[in-house]
């Protein structure tokens, strides 16, 4: 037995063991006095009183107000011991008597309680609210302590049948070093409850066959438990061998070892290049590239074809737009400066930068820190005359200077929706941490161990960045100075007439060389005087408290010129649990359809990895290579996990969330687009098409946003991708991406003239197949046979393998019969374009 | 008795003496918040940063001046007519309240015609400079912020937080062009007052009850 073999064991016993001697101490809460933190609001929580729906609401209930799940001590404690308002003579707190206090007799319903019974009269937990009371009421913050962390055991359950049972015991631990068992005062949930029950007492019963977790909430500790009941038979030495390849294999299956579940088997070499091509390159394979991938016996192609689908510009492109999804370039949102269309040409620069970087495969954490620490100007020394000269040259019609070469991209902080501080920490959240904190904007986050303070804190990194014109920096030359200037040469008029005149100057002066109003972001400092400074700061902070990462230490922002750089630096730091997992996150959901954690950008306590050694295994390798993300595309799609089959097998056919196989899913808005494009492309345009990323839908295509707010029709966005589920990239949240079938995708694909133009394109820049077709006047070949091999390419073509037998010769009986042989082409073209295979990936 | 009678006494000249001085304090410092300043489409306006009149550094006998100015407009019987008269009175005529404010008006104009005969024509030049600059303050930041008020067009909210944004940026703006027409003496004039206002508006300030535990 190997020495960390026997340490696992030693740890398990001692764990065992502390959890008994801890229950043996303490089944129930002793005769003690109870104390307030401890017991008291644990309780009121457990029990439902400051729940969502009771007094934890925004306005409480019946005038009785408590703070969410209990998170705000001093708050409730004032609350609980404050006269009660309600007119009924009574105290909710009666030192005198106590058992008469409302706190005790509501929830026993010995008085009307509109929130029904919630404990038993007499019950310990009546006993333990009177005992408290008759000890005084006091807050106990100071004996108590600060809460460190919880334990759960036992740390996994795997049961063997429906109906078991098991009980959990939660120990807490605090800072003072004392440990108790608080298993019956804390909050219990199943993830789900087909497959595990759960009692109030910790009781978790197996309904079901699958995989969840409970997880146990007490302070702000919240801990998951994974449980699990085999799926299938196969399980211990039943479990047939399964090759593991890579590390991600060897994880992957140890789990499904556990669930009895056995993998499918790889997917066939025209699956694998269809897959692959447009999961990494969003591009469809030509068929010359998938009769030369079927024909190479090469062992290893597939490792080959990962690697130059990962060098292709299609694989830039569609990251580069991934990335842009994450992080929230909508051309709508940014500020156009007054000039129609110039956000556009913003957001095409946000895209180019992105682009540049994932092309040369610089490391993540350097891509985000161009994005995170962004300045508008190129050196601390620039001038606002070198710096707006500098941004025209990015815009001029002639020449143009390259954005991306830029070392930094600062429309991230330009955008309308994240110009107040609250809005800058969500979006960074969502777009570095995948932290949803929008919760604790108001309350504790039901789920996590976020609290409104830990918000506010985080806020504070935020509240110096500035997008707009730090006119006391250059007294000459600035913002202002040049609009007025702007504004003196485009003359009067009205409001729109003015603008356009003004739009109009600012573009002569882009092409003239001339400087430009242009905002910049930086870093304000606030001038100690300003006494409206204090009053805005209060009133929209709260209380000015000291910045603090979430989960993180306290930062004196004084240390640093810009308050952004320790929130780089503790991104960077090895025991950040978010920043690295969450693209890991976000790229393995992009393979699999599903993140280890799931939603992907919602990382939170209570949502752990479906597979958390992987999750951990992958982050470390992420972070161990120095953040290359080539690699770790490489990584997943080297796995037997990435190329497993869609075919499922009796074990695994209800498995979707433990990639045991490929699950099915439509292709994203983008890719689909441009994969009906590419079907329908003239042969010589394809190759062309798919390498000229700029103008594919994969690529910036910022006008599908529509540039500014919709007016009278004009600038909406795209109707193509928006009814195929493109984000806007308005709202922090990776849902905004949808992949739900709807009636318009269906009608889009069966007789949209954009769709009919495709296949026998009345376009110009575009020529389609069938159009070549007829030009070759391959009619006249049309015979017995003859078309097989146009037959065979619209296989290739469209669902990127050749066609069985049986549909060569059902789709030669059609065309046999078309009037025109090259209008049977076109339709089994237009069928095949319609048929679920080509719509989705598999 | 004879003792008791002594200390009373001395009691009450200690008293008289004090609200002497008071009196007198106030009378000297009567000055601090007199509305020197003009701003765009509000007329003449107090102080635009605290501390502001104490760049005048007005002598004792100004401020002396100043005070009896004052004094002399708000004892006028004209202008305590037109005071009383009050907008809400359904009983008051538009004529009536026209009347009264061109009477308000015109007293105004006559305070502050006294004024420019108290103050130098150093201290006038100053006010002029100081109120353009705050003029140009804010036509700055207006400019600054023209953008992102057109894109919180149908949020109240979010406009009225940008509105308080603002005030703040103008205020930072202003006190920055203060910084270049300010002398070393006028600023340090300017802080200490702006300190000894600070400390008078949080003694002022009334505290709020404890909540009964």
């Amino acid at each position: 037995m190997r020495p960390r073999q026997l340490a696992r064991i030693w740890i398990g016993l001692a764990g065992l063991w502390l959890a008994a001697a801890a229950g043996a101490q303490s089944d129930r809460p002793t005769n003690a006095e109870p104390s307030f933190r401890r017991h008291v609001i644990p309780l009121l929580s457990r029990i439902g009183c400051s729940a969502r729906e009771c007094h934890g609401s925004f306005a409480g209930q019946g005038g009785f107000q408590l703070s969410l799940f209990g998170y705000d001590f001093e708050a409730d404690h004032k609350e609980i011991t404050q006269d009660a308002d309600g007119g009924e003579g009574e105290v909710r707190v009666n030192l005198t008597d106590p058992a008469k206090s409302l706190l005790v007799m509501k929830p026993t319903v010995q008085m009307k309680h509109k929130g029904k019974e919630r404990i038993k009269k007499d019950s310990w937990e009546h006993q333990l609210l009177v005992r408290w009371i008759a000890s005084g009421a006091k807050d106990d913050s100071v004996k108590t302590g600060e809460f460190d962390r919880l334990e759960v055991f036992p740390r996994e359950i795997v049961f063997k049948n429906p109906g078991e049972k098991a009980q959990l015991k939660v120990l807490a631990h605090w800072k003072d070093g004392t440990v108790e068992d608080v298993t019956q005062l804390t909050r219990f949930r199943s993830n789900d409850d087909s497959v595990a029950g759960l009692s109030d007492q910790g009781f978790v019963e197996c309904k079901g066959k699958g995989d969840t977790h409970v997880v146990a909430f007490y302070d702000n500790g919240v801990t998951p438990i994974p449980v699990m009941l085999p799926v299938g038979e196969f399980v211990g030495a039943k479990y047939p061998p399964v090759r593991t390849p890579t590390k991600v294999d060897e994880l992957i299956v140890a789990k499904l070892r556990k669930l009895g579940v056995v993998p499918s088997e790889l997917c066939s070499d025209a699956e694998f290049l269809r897959r692959a091509s447009l999961d990494v390159a969003g591009t469809l394979p030509t068929p010359g590239e998938v009769t030369t991938f079927l024909a190479n016996q090469s062992p290893d192609k597939r490792a080959k074809k990962i690697d130059e689908l990962l060098d292709s510009p299609g694989h830039a492109a569609w990251w580069a737009t991934r990335l842009c999804d994450f992080t929230g370039n909508s051309a709508r949102e940014i500020f156009s400066e007054g000039v129609t269309d110039l956000n556009g040409e913003f957001a095409r620069q946000w895209w180019d930068w992105i682009y540049r970087r994932v092309a040369k495969n610089e490391p993540y954490d350097k891509l985000a820190a161009g994005i995170i620490l962004a300045t508008s100007r190129s050196a601390p020394g620039q001038s606002y005359k070198d710096y707006a000269l500098e941004m025209a040259s990015y815009l001029r019609s002639d020449h143009r200077a390259d954005f991306a070469q830029r070392e930094s991209m600062p429309y991230f902080w330009a955008r309308k929706n994240v110009q107040k501080p609250e809005d800058r920490a969500l979006a960074f959240a969502h777009a570095f941490l995948g932290v949803r904190i929008e919760c604790a904007q108001c309350h504790k986050h039901p789920f996590d161990q976020w609290t409104k303070t830990d918000y506010v804190q985080f806020q504070q990194f935020f509240e110096p960045v500035r997008y707009d014109s730090n006119i006391r920096r250059d007294d000459d030359v600035n913002f202002v100075t040049v609009t007025k200037e702007v504004r003196a040469a485009a003359g009067g008029g009205k409001d729109m007439q003015m603008r356009d005149a003004q739009s109009g100057e600012i573009r002569r002066r882009i092409d003239a060389g001339e400087i430009i109003p242009v905002h910049e972001v930086y870093i304000a400092t606030r001038n100690p005087r300003s006494t409206t400074a204090k009053q805005n700061a209060q009133a929209y902070s709260g209380r000015v408290l000291t910045p603090k990462l979430l989960g993180g230490e306290k930062v004196l922002l004084g240390e640093y010129a810009d308050p952004r750089e320790p929130l780089m630096r503790w991104l960077r730091s090895k025991e950040n649990p978010f920043f690295a997992r969450a693209f890991v996150n976000r790229v393995w959901a992009a393979y699999f359809h599903r993140g280890l954690i799931e939603p992907a950008d919602d990382i939170n306590l209570a949502n752990p990895p479906v597979n958390a050694e992987l999750m951990d295994y992958l982050a470390d390798d992420f972070i161990a290579h120095g953040y290359d993300m080539k690699r770790l595309h490489r990584v997943i799609l080297s796995s037997d996990a990435y190329q497993r089959s869609w075919r499922p097998n009796p074990s695994n056919e209800l498995d979707e969330k433990n990639f045991s196989r490929f699950i099915l899913r439509r292709l994203p808005a983008e890719v689909l687009l441009d994969a009906m494009t590419l079907a329908t492309a003239a042969s010589e345009r394809q190759r062309k098409f798919a390498d000229d990323v700029a103008s594919r839908q994969i690529g910036p295509n910022v006008a599908a946003f529509g540039l500014a707010e919709a007016f009278a029709g004009r600038n909406l966005p795209d109707y193509a991708l928006t009814a195929f589920g493109k984000p806007a990239r308005e709202v922090n949240c990776d849902c905004e991406r949808t992949t739900v079938p709807t009636l318009l995708q269906a009608l889009y694909t069966r007789n949209d003239p954009e769709t009919l133009a495709r296949i026998e394109s009345q376009r110009q820049e575009m020529p389609a197949w069938i159009t070549e077709l007829r030009a070759a006047n391959r009619a006249e070949q049309a015979g017995t046979g003859r078309m097989d091999p146009v037959i065979a390419e619209v296989f290739l073509r469209t669902v990127s393998r050749p066609p069985t037998s049986e549909e060569l010769q059902k789709a030669g009986a059609d065309i046999a019969a078309a009037k025109d042989p090259i209008n049977g082409v076109r339709d089994l073209l237009w069928a095949m374009l319609n048929t679920r295979e080509f719509t989705v990936n598999h | 008795m004879k003792m008791h009678s002594f200390l009373t006494l001395l009691l009450a000249g200690i008293t008289a003496l004090a609200t002497l001085g008071a009196a007198e304090k106030q009378k000297l410092s009567g000055a601090g918040d007199f509305p020197f300043w003009t701003a765009k489409k509000r007329g003449y306006v107090g102080q635009f940063v605290p501390g502001l009149n104490a760049v005048l550094q007005l002598t004792d006998a100004q401020k002396e001046q100043l005070a009896a100015a004052r004094d002399e407009m708000a004892n006028d019987e004209g202008v305590k007519a037109s005071r009383g008269i009050s907008k809400n009175d359904p009983g008051v005529t538009a004529e009536q309240r026209d009347k009264a404010r061109a009477a308000l008006e015109a007293a105004t104009a006559r305070l502050h015609e006294k004024v420019a005969t108290i103050l130098t024509a150093e201290q006038k030049a100053l006010i002029d400079k100081i109120n353009a600059a705050y003029a140009a303050a804010v036509e700055d930041t207006g400019i600054v912020y023209a953008d992102k008020f057109g894109s919180v067009k149908a949020d109240d909210a979010a406009r009225r937080r940008l509105q308080d944004d603002k005030n703040q940026d103008t205020e930072e703006q202003f006190l920055h062009k203060l910084d270049g027409l300010l002398t070393a003496s006028q600023r340090e004039s300017m802080t200490r007052a702006a300190e000894e206002e600070e400390q008078r508006d949080a003694k002022a300030t009334p505290t709020k009850k404890p909540v009964k535990p």
